[in-house]
């Protein structure tokens, strides 16, 4: 993870994401087809080739195969949380929760696109910061990665309050990816939840979380300081204090699980030093269904 | 509290270790910023608090685990408050012959009976008498009463004096008792022949305060019988050594009895010094023995000595020869400078061997025919027999044929030192009450195992295995020393043990012992074989069994009489030189044996805790308790070290 980091742009990381995420997969992703022919799309490993143009490969030496209408009508939408505990790295061998979250969300978008999907963005801070509404062009997709790419978290945030805004601007339906720590109040998140499952949206919760916040393997005593409320501070012994927290991190983690399971989404556990492919693997699986 | 080694309690400055440690360690500089810290409220802060104080505690115990370790290597005791304050004295009493001087015993009696009276509830008191070798008549103890009637109670004997050992018995036993006020009542006479041989430089450890009495005045008239020696011609004269002590010349009678008839009585005129005097007289045929007595003086108990009337014969020892120096001979004919009990040596006769001598074989010949023969006959007869194995098969065909297994041990590069010498069996009577070490020092380069059911060993080699043995075959005794005895495989022929040891076993396998008819009280007499031993005529009539041999604690005429039923006379008489009754010439250096308790400015002190602390502290042991205390925090120590571990 630490070398997709050091690619220059998001759009090349989110692109060796989609590649190694794909190259592990012998069926193409792609499903269903359609009468109404709408565009001609690049081979890809694993597509069926019954659907390749032969003609057109005759003419241009090239393979491509025929995308229908029936197949552009997924709206994903991602959300990512940009709240302050977004800004966490436990040490440099690992990516910041942001960095991750946003190659995350990149890779889910350019992989949507690849399907033939509409992709769109959600920033959450306080609110909804910032909102991009589902198409599949080439030129959304650079507004998409453009707009991630200056995202930077900071302060406190309310997930659920920019669910909720959210839940107003997005078609009813779609999927929605949701990158966060969700570090919210659970009655609040429980209540947006249940307004965007109110709209039959699928929802996948993109858990992204440090290895230290898994773990909590740290040895030495300190000071604590609060992400998202720098005044809040605490002297502890990180050992002594190590059970304590991980039992209280997993009931955490099982309201979460809960409430999206309550809300007919599914849940999955992202660690920052570790490659996203449940997350494809979710969203896929999830799209699948919805087809 | 006390301690036996206070220096090792410096080692609790270690102390400081662990609590530096915990300070460089204690404080958290390091700055966190975490995604949250709503999994880190206030039970974190709980969990904090409660490691905080865990290790506080196992700073704690670190601490106390260091003290622990430095109070048990510096050995802790108490000290009862009481035995800080009593007072404990053991009063040593000389009871040898010299103390039946008239007038000595009772005088000196009431001089420690006033002592005593000193002590009060909760002193301590204990009786000590000096001979024949130094014991406990009364234990330390509480009970004074006690202490008083056994000292009324105590008799003298006829020993002679020695205060070496009772100094140093009573010594450790007062430097052991805890009390303050440590006191040695010494209850002798001084005589100068006690004092031989004692350090007074070193006699008693510090801090123990020694009563000495007045040297006892010499007496007027002191004679003794010092000697008594009957010619070997029929009808002959008796002549008796009379040791005039004071005053230069006097006017004794002697008297001779046998049986409670006067068979002569004289008066003579002595000089200071010894006087031989004739004494003509007609023995009855069925004496046993002679009492001679002087008119009492002031020593009543050496005017009276007694000689047994059964002539000393010469033992007879066969041997086969031997190649070289032959050590044993030398030895077995030494006896003879003794005047009793001699022994006289001969070859081998060709011809059958007779069973009364002592036959000592050494070499292969002896077990080759036509010798063998004679061997066997000689065993069978139940002949005195002594074999120093060689080796030899032939030998140790013999040996195997009557049950003795003999195998030859590896040599090696140190000489072996025989051990598990056993001190009661009568081969070793030479040196009974004396010490082994002359034995111990004896150096083999050559031996064998033996190894038999009818064998009783004597002495093993370092590892166990039999070296020397009586040999018990059908009621006879026999030898068995498994190392041939030439310069080759052993130092023990130029080794100041080898002749007293050849003198005993001779006399103990030939039965010679009772061919010397003058002993002296204290010497143990050996005897052939288990009987009764009664008194025939002595100061202190007594009966009892005996096997092996007896020491005689009083003079007289005896007689032994075995099981088998062979009757021997034994007369016993005072040690000559305990009639000497010259006090310690230098009383000021008496004074000498007390030592200041000097706990400063003594570096053997210093380095040496006082032997009453070392024996409170070993009676309590604390240590063993404060150890385990220490144990028991470091498992704890562990098991919070482990919990609060960074």
């Amino acid at each position: 993870m630490r070398l997709l980091a050091e690619l220059p742009s998001l759009s090349l990381q989110a692109r060796c994401m989609v590649e190694g995420f794909l190259s592990g997969h012998h069926r193409s992703p792609q499903k269903g087809s359609s009468v109404e022919f709408a565009e001609y799309r690049a081979y890809q490993p694993g597509d069926d080739l019954r659907r390749v143009d032969w003609r057109l490969y005759g003419r241009t030496d090239r393979l491509h195969v025929k995308q229908y209408e029936e197949e552009t009508q997924l709206r994903v939408f991602v959300v990512l949380d940009t709240s302050g505990s977004m800004d966490f790295q436990s040490r440099e061998k690992v990516m910041r929760k942001i960095e991750f979250a946003r190659i995350v969300i990149a890779a889910l978008a350019l992989l949507a696109r690849r399907q033939g999907d509409a992709f769109g963005l959600g920033i959450a801070g306080a609110e909804l910061r910032g909102f991009l509404s589902a198409r599949s062009s080439v030129s959304h997709w650079r507004s998409f990665i453009g707009k991630l790419e200056v995202v930077s978290p900071a302060g406190k945030a309310s997930l659920a309050t920019a669910l909720l805004d959210l839940a107003e601007v997005v078609p009813p339906r779609s999927m929605i990816v949701i990158a966060s720590d969700f570090y919210e109040e659970t009655p609040r998140l429980e209540n947006a939840l249940r307004r965007l499952r109110y709209d039959h949206h699928d929802l996948i919760g993109a858990h992204v979380l440090d290895p230290v916040e898994l773990d909590f393997d740290l040895d030495h005593s300190g000071t604590f300081v609060d992400a998202e409320s720098p005044g809040w501070r605490l002297k502890l012994d990180a050992p002594s204090v190590r059970r304590g927290y991980l039992e209280r991190f997993g009931e955490f983690c099982s309201e979460l699980d809960e409430l999206f399971h309550e809300a007919g989404g599914e849940m999955v556990r992202l660690r920052t030093d570790r490659a996203p492919f449940e997350a494809l693997s979710l969203y896929l699986a999830q799209r699948e269904q919805r087809l | 509290m006390n301690w036996l080694l206070p220096g090792f309690l410096a080692g609790s400055a270690l102390i400081g270790l662990p609590v530096l440690l915990h300070f460089l360690r204690s404080k958290p500089k390091t700055i966190l910023h975490f995604p949250t810290l709503r999994f880190l409220g206030e039970s974190a802060i709980r969990d904090t608090r409660k490691h905080r104080l865990l290790r506080w505690l196992t700073l704690l115990l670190r601490c106390l685990i260091i003290l622990l370790l430095a109070a048990a290597f510096a050995r802790p005791f108490r000290v009862h408050a009481t035995a800080a304050h009593r007072r404990v004295a053991v009063v040593a009493i000389d009871n040898s012959m010299s103390m039946q001087a008239r007038g000595r015993w009772e005088e000196m009696k009431s001089r420690v009976l006033a002592g005593l009276a000193e002590l009060g509830e909760g002193d301590q008191a204990a009786l000590l008498v000096m001979h024949p070798s130094p014991w406990w008549l009364v234990p330390l103890t509480t009970d004074l009463a006690r202490v008083r009637s056994g000292l009324q109670a105590a008799q003298p004997g006829f020993e002679k004096t020695h205060y070496a050992g009772a100094l140093r018995l009573a010594g450790e036993a007062l430097a052991a008792n805890p009390a303050k006020t440590k006191i040695l009542i010494w209850m002798a006479d001084e005589q100068r022949l006690g004092w031989v041989g004692v350090d007074m430089a070193q006699a008693l450890p510090p801090g123990i305060k020694i009563r000495i009495g007045e040297t006892a005045p010499s007496p007027e008239r002191q004679a003794a019988i010092v000697a008594l020696q009957k010619s070997a011609a029929p009808g002959g004269e008796l002549v008796a050594t009379v040791r005039l002590f004071s005053p230069m010349q006097d006017r004794r009678t002697i008297t001779v009895q046998a049986g409670g008839r006067v068979l002569t009585e004289q008066t003579v005129s002595l000089r200071a010094g010894d006087n031989k005097i004739p004494l003509p007289f007609s023995p009855a045929k069925d004496a046993d023995g002679l009492r001679v007595s002087l008119d009492a003086d002031d020593l009543p108990a050496d005017d009276t000595a007694w000689l047994a009337l059964q002539g000393a014969s010469v033992g007879t020892v066969l041997l086969d020869p031997a190649t070289g120096t032959d050590f044993l001979t030398h030895a077995l004919l030494s006896t003879r400078m003794l005047g009793v009990g001699g022994l006289k040596t001969s070859a081998l006769p060709e011809k059958a061997w007779p069973v009364g001598p002592l036959v000592i074989v050494r070499d292969a010949p002896a077990f080759r025919p036509p010798r063998v023969e004679h061997l066997d006959r000689f065993v069978e007869a139940g002949g005195p027999l002594w074999i120093f194995v060689d080796g030899s098969d032939e030998e140790l065909g013999w040996l195997d044929r009557h049950g003795v297994n003999v195998s030859p041990r590896a040599p090696e590069d140190e000489a072996w030192h025989l051990r598990n010498w056993d001190p009661e069996h009568p081969v070793l009577a030479a040196f009974s009450g004396r010490s082994l070490l002359p034995l111990l020092d004896v150096e083999f380069y050559q031996g064998f195992d033996l190894d038999g059911d009818s064998l009783v060993p004597v002495a093993s080699w370092p590892d166990g295995k039999t070296a020397l043995a009586e040999w018990s075959e059908g009621g006879r005794h026999l030898l068995l020393a498994g190392f041939p005895m030439d310069r080759a495989a052993t130092n023990w022929p130029v080794h100041p043990s080898f002749v007293p040891f050849v003198h005993q076993a001779a006399h103990w396998l030939g039965s010679f012992a009772s061919s010397r008819n003058d002993w002296r009280v204290g010497e143990s007499i050996p005897l052939e074989s288990e009987g009764t031993w009664r008194s025939l005529d002595s100061a202190l009539p007594h009966e009892q069994r005996v096997g092996g041999s007896i020491r005689p604690a009083a003079p007289g005429l005896f007689e032994f009489v075995a099981d088998t039923g062979a009757r021997r006379v034994f007369a016993v008489n005072i040690p000559p030189e305990e009639s000497d009754l010259t006090p310690w010439p230098d009383p000021g250096q008496l004074a000498r044996l007390e030592r200041p308790d000097a706990p400063n400015g003594d570096g053997k002190r210093m380095a040496m805790p006082p032997l009453s602390d070392q024996v409170a502290e070993n009676h309590q042991r604390l240590w063993w308790w404060v150890f385990a205390l220490c144990a028991v925090a470091i498992l704890v120590e562990l098991a919070l070290a482990n919990r609060t571990a960074l």
